[in-house]
């Protein structure tokens, strides 16, 4: 019976199917958001599921001269990294389905297979195009990883746990108790957010998936299903990074006034997706090497002055 | 040791809006050379025009482009105006001003949104194409087509301004000018669009005068030549305007030099609404043109294009030339190029403006077993085409 | 070159405003384009406008679209091929009797070739008032036609 249940959790609710719908209904509220921003209609609701079909029932050309054995499997790898780290985050209890000490951790590392899955594909492409969309994932990778770790970890440092559905439950608690710390964790979550934004490849970092200059980038020679499942993990991604900031920064699936653990879930969610949107449709894409500098030289820095808050008052006793 | 990638772009590639073809040499990031092959766009305009009747031709030579269609159709009836030297009522010379810069306007809108689809800056883009609009819908009320217009004609022009016209062309101006100056604020106090413009293909302003540079290309290096005021043709010796320079010499300044042109442009408009002399549009010219040339030349929203006609006493003009301004600015792309980031070549591309089906009037052909590089005379280009044509009325 | 103050997102103002605006998409073809009067369309012939056969139009027209042809006594056939067509309105304005306007149909495509060749009659010319003689039209009529100023 336990079994069954689980099984059910992870296919079904709140696993791989709702995680699909998800990924639809937050890909049309992006897009939607988007367009609204520009003046423009937008999308209807039913578009990213008919683009889903349309891939799926198209033909899948592997080109000559590609690696076959890496081309044709790397999509589920970045697909099955992505459903395994949603089961981690608490949706509709305060508890998620596979919570254990230490998930914060093995999560922020998970979703970063994704992003080498990305740059072997292109890699494995062997086109000019792809090659060079490839080297700059990589490129990007170590550009905001860091404070993309760093500022998940100092609510963690904070609360002195590294289980995600605790500090889910624990954080609005506690700031309120102490409003000092309301500074290092809005600073960790500003820079959450940027860093997000350039794991998910999205303007202004969206440089290896650069339509006017390489194409597509590491996608360049994907079509067909392989292509349907990688824009399906890819829009994935987006939901389990929004929900992942929600859950760590905004108290996740904890009800607030009362209201159910998934409306709250689903609000906190909606929030962080709207910032995304916004952050979208103000600026252009910046290049390569400035956005390196960037990392480095603006995002590392303020997630360590969050980290080193953190550590000098609450560790050092002095509130 | 590195290895270069050989990178080519074009005919089709994104960010291409004509079809062109690069061949880069990468290293890493950075382009160490350049290799430009035109052609693609080739249709035989200036061999048709001969076959055609003076008043057909101005449709067709219309058609070269159509983001600057007027250009090129002024720039026809102005050489067979000079040829057959008639007075063009002053009139009609304003209003081909008046239309002249309502197309600046919608071309630098054009190409404002484009450079910022180019470098990834989609919301500039769509705003900017939403209130390129207001001049379309104008252009619209006024000549009667978004493209192409039509407006002129050999003698004169073919549609006269309403006072209720005018009133609405001024009322859409206003909206215009208003938006214009929000996006010349915006261009240039965003971080990410500077980031990718400042300092960017830089053209220092000696090369831009050697590789004959001209148009905003040129301005924006700091070269002070305007056809209009320089060269002055239709009404523009009445009319007071500034010519907008910038002395950046990288992308940045050429943007800069295109949306200050988009706001005189909107001045120039007023004046001339306000100053339109009464009379007839247009007069009546014989069919036949007489023997003569002439050099018409017109400030492009990309620069001088020229046109070169020569009447032989027919109906059918002797020979026209087009020599369109991207031709001149693509020499300057090389060097703007070199040395360059890939990241940036979408938006060096772009600066200049091209446009390719202004430009494509030489095509090199080869003949099956001639010589590597062997190239046709005119006369004996004449003999194959015809003898393609018999054959071809013969199947 | 100077240093230029610069803020990442200048455009906010403009985005947000766009929140609150309608969008700028005009939604054909639900909601139908208004015109301007200059609006060049489907050229149409004006079978009452007395086209006397010049054929002023079909040499000026830069793409073979107009084609004329006598059916009678000053009576022509205009036919236009609206796939050639390139909707200038040279025509209209050669035109020594002004037949031929623009109109502002736009709506032109169709899947059936044929129907993009436009032909139109122009009317028999009026009986001219003091002449006896029966013109070729009338010839088939059963009574001769009476004058209608002769009392």
């Amino acid at each position: 019976m336990n079994a069954l249940w689980l099984i059910f959790q992870v296919l079904v609710f709140p696993g791989f199917l709702f995680l699909a719908v998800c990924a639809l209904v937050l890909q049309w509220l992006d897009r939607k958001l988007y367009a609204r921003f520009q003046n423009r209609v937008g999308p209807p609701f039913i578009q990213p599921l008919a683009d889903l079909i349309k891939l799926f029932s198209k033909e899948t050309i592997v080109p000559k001269n590609a690696e076959q054995g890496l081309f044709r499997n790397l999509p589920y790898f970045s697909f099955a990294a992505v459903v395994t780290s949603f089961l981690s985050i608490p949706i509709y209890t305060a508890n998620a389905v596979i919570s254990y000490p230490g998930d914060l951790v093995i999560i922020a590392y998970l979703l970063t297979i994704p992003t080498l899955v990305m740059a072997l594909a292109g890699w494995s492409s062997c086109t000019a195009y792809s090659i060079i969309g490839g080297i700059r994932t990589l490129s990007q990778l170590f550009a905001y990883e860091v404070p993309f770790v760093l500022a998940l970890l100092t609510p963690a440092l904070l609360l002195g746990t590294w289980n995600i559905a605790e500090i889910s439950q624990r954080l609005p608690a506690f700031l309120i108790a102490n409003p000092f710390y309301f500074i290092p964790v809005i600073l960790a979550f500003l820079v959450g957010v940027i860093s997000l934004q350039g794991k998910l490849e999205r303007k202004p970092f969206d440089i290896p998936d650069a339509e006017t200059e390489i194409v597509a980038g590491p996608f360049t020679e994907y079509s067909g299903r392989l292509f349907g499942i990688f824009r399906l993990s890819l829009d994935m991604e987006f939901v389990v990074g929004a929900s992942l900031l929600a859950s760590v920064f905004l108290g996740g699936a904890t009800s607030f006034f009362g209201i159910p653990a998934i409306l709250s879930y689903l609000i906190k969610t909606l929030f962080i997706v709207f910032m995304l949107a916004y952050v979208k449709s103000a600026v252009a894409r910046i290049r390569i090497d400035q956005m390196i500098r960037f990392g480095w030289r603006v995002l590392a820095p303020l997630s360590l002055l969050g980290m080193l808050l953190v550590v000098i008052f609450n560790k050092g006793g002095l509130l | 040791m590195s290895e270069h990638i050989i990178l080519p772009i074009g005919p089709q590639h994104p960010l291409l809006k004509e079809p062109v073809h690069f061949k880069f040499t990468l290293d890493g990031e950075q382009i160490v050379d350049v290799d430009i092959r035109l052609g693609y766009n080739h249709r035989g305009i200036e061999k048709a025009a001969e076959e055609r009747t003076y008043i057909q031709d101005l449709y067709m030579i219309e058609r070269i482009c159509g983001i600057c269609s007027h250009v090129h159709a002024t720039n026809f009836v102005q050489a067979t105006e000079g040829v057959l030297k008639t007075e063009v009522p002053p009139r009609a010379l304003y209003l081909r001003v008046v239309v002249g810069e309502l197309e600046r306007i919608h071309s630098h809108l054009l190409w404002l949104g484009v450079a910022g689809h180019e470098i990834g800056f989609d919301t500039l883009f769509q705003v900017v194409w939403r209130d390129r609009e207001i001049v379309q819908d104008l252009l619209e009320l006024i000549t009667g087509n978004r493209v192409n217009y039509g407006m002129n004609t050999i003698g004169g022009v073919r549609k006269d301004m309403n006072p209720a016209e005018i009133e609405e062309t001024l009322k859409g101006l206003k909206v215009l000018e208003e938006r214009t100056n929000y996006y010349a604020q915006v261009v240039q106090a965003d971080s990410t669009f500077i980031a990718r413009v400042s300092g960017v293909g830089p053209l220092p302003k000696e090369l831009a005068i050697s590789s004959c540079a001209c148009g905003p290309t040129a301005r924006g290096s700091g070269v002070d030549y305007d056809v209009r005021r320089d060269l002055p043709y239709a009404a523009y010796n009445e009319i007071p305007f500034q010519v907008i320079t910038s002395d950046r010499g990288d992308v940045l300044g050429r943007a800069l030099v295109r949306v200050g042109e988009t706001i005189e442009a909107i001045r120039i408009i007023r004046y001339a609404l306000e100053h339109l002399p009464a009379g007839p549009i247009a007069v009546r010219v014989p069919r036949k043109v007489p023997v003569g040339e002439y050099f018409s030349r017109y400030e492009a929203p990309r620069g001088e294009a020229i046109l070169y006609l020569r009447g032989n006493g027919t109906e059918k003009p002797d020979r026209v030339k087009v020599r369109a301004p991207t031709l001149a600015n693509l020499v300057s792309i090389r060097h703007t190029l070199l040395n360059q980031q890939l990241a940036d070549i979408p938006i060096i591309v772009a600066a200049i403006d091209p446009c390719l089906s202004c430009t494509d009037r030489v095509v090199l052909l080869q003949q099956v077993g001639a010589r590597e590089g062997e190239i046709l005379h005119w006369a004996e280009l004449r003999r194959i085409s015809l003898r393609q044509h018999v054959l071809a009325k013969k199947l | 070159m100077s240093k230029i103050h610069t803020r990442p997102g200048a455009i906010w103002r403009e985005i947000t405003k766009n929140l609150g605006r309608k969008p700028a998409t005009r939604m054909y073809p639900k909601e139908r384009p208004v015109l301007p009067a200059n609006f060049r369309g489907r050229p149409v012939f004006n079978p009452k406008g007395g086209c006397v056969g010049c054929m002023l139009c079909v040499r000026d027209c830069p793409s073979d679209a107009v084609k004329i042809t006598k059916i009678g006594e000053k009576q022509f056939s205009c036919t236009f091929n609206l796939d050639n067509c390139i909707y200038c309105g040279q025509c209209a304005d050669s035109c020594a009797k002004k037949v031929i306007s623009m109109s502002k149909e736009f709506e032109l495509a169709t899947f059936d070739r044929s129907a993009l060749a436009n032909t139109t009659d122009s009317d028999p010319p009026p009986p001219k008032v003091e002449e006896t003689k029966p013109s070729s039209e009338e010839v088939a009529c059963e009574t001769p036609q009476i004058p209608e100023t002769k009392a």
